[in-house]
């Protein structure tokens, strides 16, 4: 079968209601990788067409992008790979969202993968597309369509020239090219270079619509009184209160759904959202707090402590550790607490649902319209075919937009009151009703002889899982979770041994900006700073001591398991890359200067996502423990670059968000119930406290790895040795709020 | 009834006198560019200009504001052209979200109003009440410089 299928141009129009199509192109790609060099192990699978292609008489060609906008340019990475091949100025092409449907095969938007995992399908798309267009104009003007060529939306031939518009129906005719030419790397014209966002105008004018903004007639909008402790019951409440607050129109209670994704709430409707506040703070609701409000967070820290000083379940192991251990002549050890983390993305979570019949449209800010579909039919007890999921911009996600539970809570709250509604999480519910970053403990030990050598390394990582499943208790961390940045530790120690403890909590735990490497990626890249100064190394020549010679790793130290269920083949982890980004951040940074007193570089690298990045961050710390970040230089491979300017972008933000972690990030329960509640409770950075940016680019190999989520990791550990660097204190607990740097 | 002057046009709205002007705007007027995050006055996502100077419109009551001129992110363009800080954002690729960024153009244009070459200490002590998680401080920066240059400020 050929990658790209043309597919009826009524078969289009149904499943898109696009009209004056005449070319369609129907390109399989989502989480399956169309080969495009042989032996890269990248054959297709899944044969569903999910990325739409059309060029309509007008010359207007179409892209149905199947991944959502969260700010890390997923549109217009799309487009861009399209219109390079085409042949078409990147101001020619028109966007269309997808709804969320299995024909596009996966639509999630995260884990890195919108470049990664789209990179040969939408140009194989594009270049199919250039090639009838080019065959239908050679056959017009009866020439060979080698002597032809495509520039600008139009084909050319000497001083002859027919647009796109003028060929599409004819080249609607002719077969499908089983294996379109891609361009020579060396005729890029927008691959490469810097584009700035397709919505970059609509954002600026302020009429680009996200989930808070999208209207219908008729709407109510909802704000939801939900249990402060998850899996709470409601005792009682006063409605007639609420329902006195002017333009509110009803009180619908929700319960709990049978996935857990819904907690049980009171619901406030009104025509505008200051009356649904207003109504909803009159409600005065009294919970049965339930079974999961046992959590306190000074406890828990203990309890974490505990779980680590025992065995837990093996991750990965390399020769003997525990007789490595056993012989050692040096045993160094030390463990890193974080606490629980929110996303606090600009936007909370909004999602509006129109329900007629056994019908309904939702219309949400998410990552996840497939999901969204599935759990919104299944709340409905109706067919996930006549759930039509819209995607809406998406003012910031950073993985909690994965969950799709503001989407069924309005299909509810819509069928009840027989209107659409739109549900509106205000601050205080998105920072209370999460799925949170989980609590972690890690523990490290590394064992050496006499003369220094290495002989052992162990870790123990400890946090409740994503699938922890309430009420039944906790899970062990996936193999997922533990290779992310856990299993992938690259130094060459001799024995090793890796483990993961189980953990249960009170609160529902997601997926937040790079996920457990977070943590993990700390508890190794501090241990490593510490090692160094104990053994009286400096850093970053220990780091490339301990990597060795470059070699090939698997993901979790075994030869048959992958990450993100696709095959880890054509991306592999190769740890002279890592070497070579550490090397650069080092190299941008100055690394050995002199530095006056209190101030101090620290170093960091890590693997994720399939890319690699190293940070080598300036701080000073005043007298009184005033921390400044001033300058992160930070080096980075991520294979080819689509657009470097986003990439810069995506480093600067990963670099923020991790900076607010390090210095703010802390949620803390008491009971169950999450104690903090909006931006002065749960800080995160301000203009002035970001550091000035470097960011250098390697680009090894032909494929493109993540951007999203990598620059995340490597930050917080290198602001952390370089405070020890400035200060000589080693800062073993996050956040730094209310640590004494003086 | 309240009578607002909302981007130079007198618009009556029928709202809870302590409707906070954020709501007013967004669910009564239909003027969406001026954004929800914190409700608080902690994020300057929904900044607006009232008789020139920048306030949190989540934290003012559409009564305060009867009869004084209210300018929003809608407001900012003439005659379809971008306002010289909506262009230099971009012409800086400034946005990665893009939510907070109308709150963050309406701080920024009182900003260049008052000072019109500011440094990056007055910069950041201007911008310092309007948040961004996608992290863009650096090239909101970098773009109220480009527009203080290109309003011809005191170089």
């Amino acid at each position: 079968m050929s990658a790209v299928t043309k597919v009826s141009r009524r078969s289009f129009l149904q499943t898109t209601g696009l009209a004056g199509s005449a070319l369609v192109l129907g390109v399989r790609g989502g989480w399956s990788l169309v080969a495009p060099v042989p032996g890269l192990g990248m054959e297709a699978s899944g044969f569903e067409p999910n990325v739409w292609v059309s060029i309509g008489e007008d010359g207007v060609v179409r892209l149905t992008v199947h991944r959502q906008e969260l700010g890390q340019g997923g549109r217009t990475a799309c487009c861009m790979l399209l219109a390079e091949e085409l042949e078409v100025d990147l101001e020619d092409v028109e966007v269309v969202q997808a709804l969320g449907d299995p024909k596009y095969g996966n639509q999630s938007t995260g884990g890195s993968t919108t470049v990664r995992l789209n990179w040969f399908p939408l140009r194989r798309a594009g270049a199919a597309a250039r090639e009838m267009l080019v065959e239908a104009a050679a056959r017009r003007w009866g020439v060979p369509a080698a002597d032809c060529r495509a520039e600008s939306g139009a084909v050319l031939h000497g001083s002859e020239k027919l647009t796109y518009g003028e060929l599409a129906a004819e080249a609607a005719e002719l077969p499908v090219p089983e294996d379109p030419p891609l361009k020579d790397p060396a005729n890029f014209k927008l691959i490469g270079t810097p584009q700035r966002l397709i919505d970059t105008e609509d954002f600026v004018r302020g009429d680009a619509v996200y989930g808070y903004d999208f209207d219908l007639p008729d709407l109510l909008i909802a704000s939801v009184e939900r249990s402060p402790v998850a899996k709470g019951s409601i005792l009682g409440y006063d409605g007639d209160a609420a329902r006195a607050v002017r333009d509110v129109v009803d009180v619908i209670e929700l319960e709990p759904n049978a996935t857990g994704l819904t907690n049980a709430g009171v619901a406030v409707l009104a025509t505008n959202t200051w009356a649904a506040m207003q109504g909803r703070a009159a409600l005065n609701v009294q919970w049965e707090p339930g079974p999961l409000a046992t959590e306190t967070s000074d406890e828990k820290r203990s309890e974490l402590e505990r779980i680590v000083s025992e065995p837990g379940t093996i991750a990965r192991e390399v020769g003997d550790y525990a007789a490595a251990a056993e012989s050692a002549q040096r045993v160094y050890e030390a463990a890193y607490y974080a606490p629980y983390a929110v996303h606090a993305m600009m936007e909370p979570p909004a999602a509006t649902a129109r329900v007629e019949g056994d019908r309904c449209e939702v219309w949400s800010a998410t990552q996840a319209p497939q999901w969204t579909a599935g759990e919104v039919a299944g709340a409905l007890g109706i067919p996930p075919g006549n759930v039509a999921a819209h995607v809406t911009l998406v003012g910031g996600a950073f993985g909690r937009k994965s969950k799709p539970d503001y989407a069924v809570e309005a299909a509810l709250l819509a069928r009840k009151a027989g209107r659409p509604v739109k549900v509106l999480f205000t601050r205080e519910d998105e920072i209370r009703h999460a799925f949170y970053h989980p609590e972690s403990y890690q523990l490290l030990r590394a064992t050496f002889d006499a003369e220094g050598n290495p002989t052992g390394w162990m870790h123990r990582s400890a946090f409740p899982a994503i699938g922890w499943d309430f009420p039944d208790g906790g899970a062990n961390p996936s193999g997922q979770e533990r290779q992310l940045g856990l299993t992938t530790m690259p130094y060459r120690f001799p024995n090793i041994r890796i483990e993961v403890g189980k953990v249960p909590s009170s609160v529902r735990i997601g997926w937040m900006r790079s996920v457990c490497n977070m943590f993990h990626a700390r508890g190794v890249q501090c241990f490593m700073d510490e090692l160094a100064h104990e053994l009286g190394r400096d850093p970053v020549e220990f780091h490339m001591a301990m990597l060795g010679a470059p070699r090939i790793m698997q993901l979790d130290g075994s030869d048959d398991q992958t990450a993100y269920d696709e095959g880890s083949a054509p991306f592999p982890y190769d740890t002279g890359r890592l070497r070579a980004v550490g090397e650069a951040a080092a190299d941008m940074a100055g690394w050995g200067r002199t530095l006056p007193e209190r101030e101090g570089l620290g170093f960091a690298m890590h693997y994720s996502f399939y890319s690699y990045v190293a940070m080598v961050s300036h701080v000073s710390v005043s007298p009184d423990g005033e921390l400044a970040v001033h300058r992160v230089d930070a080096a980075l491979d991520c294979g080819p670059v689509l657009n470097p300017d986003a990439v810069e972008a995506q480093i600067q933000g990963a670099i923020a968000m991790s900076l607010s972690v390090v210095k703010h990030g802390r949620i803390s329960l008491r009971s169950g119930a999450v104690e903090q509640s909006n931006y002065h409770d749960y800080p995160v950075i301000r203009t002035r406290e970001m550091p000035a940016v470097n960011v250098r680019v390697i680009q090894t190999g032909i494929v493109p790895t993540g951007i999203g989520e990598p620059g995340v990791p490597p930050l917080i550990p290198s602001v952390l040795n370089a405070i020890f660097a400035a200060t000589g204190m080693r800062i073993r607990d996050l956040p730094l709020a209310g640590q004494d740097l003086g | 009834m309240i009578t607002l002057l909302v981007n130079g046009e007198r618009r009556t709205v029928d709202a809870d006198p302590a409707m906070p002007l954020l709501w007013a705007l967004r669910d009564l007027l239909r003027l969406k560019g001026t954004k929800y995050s914190c409700g608080a006055g902690l994020c300057g996502s929904c900044t607006v200009h009232v008789d020139g100077e920048p306030v949190r419109s989540c934290i003012t009551t559409v009564e305060s504001v009867a009869g004084r001129a209210v300018t929003t992110i809608e407001g900012l363009a003439e005659d379809g052209e971008f306002h010289p800080v909506q262009a230099a954002w971009v012409e800086t690729n400034t946005p990665q979200c893009g939510y907070c960024q109308p709150g963050q153009i309406m701080t920024a244009v009182a900003l260049l109003e008052r000072s019109p070459n500011p440094t990056d200490a007055e910069i950041d002590e201007a911008m310092s009440g309007n948040l961004c998680r996608c992290g863009t401080y650096l090239r909101i920066r970098e773009a109220i410089h480009r527009a203080a240059g290109s309003e011809g400020g005191a170089s």
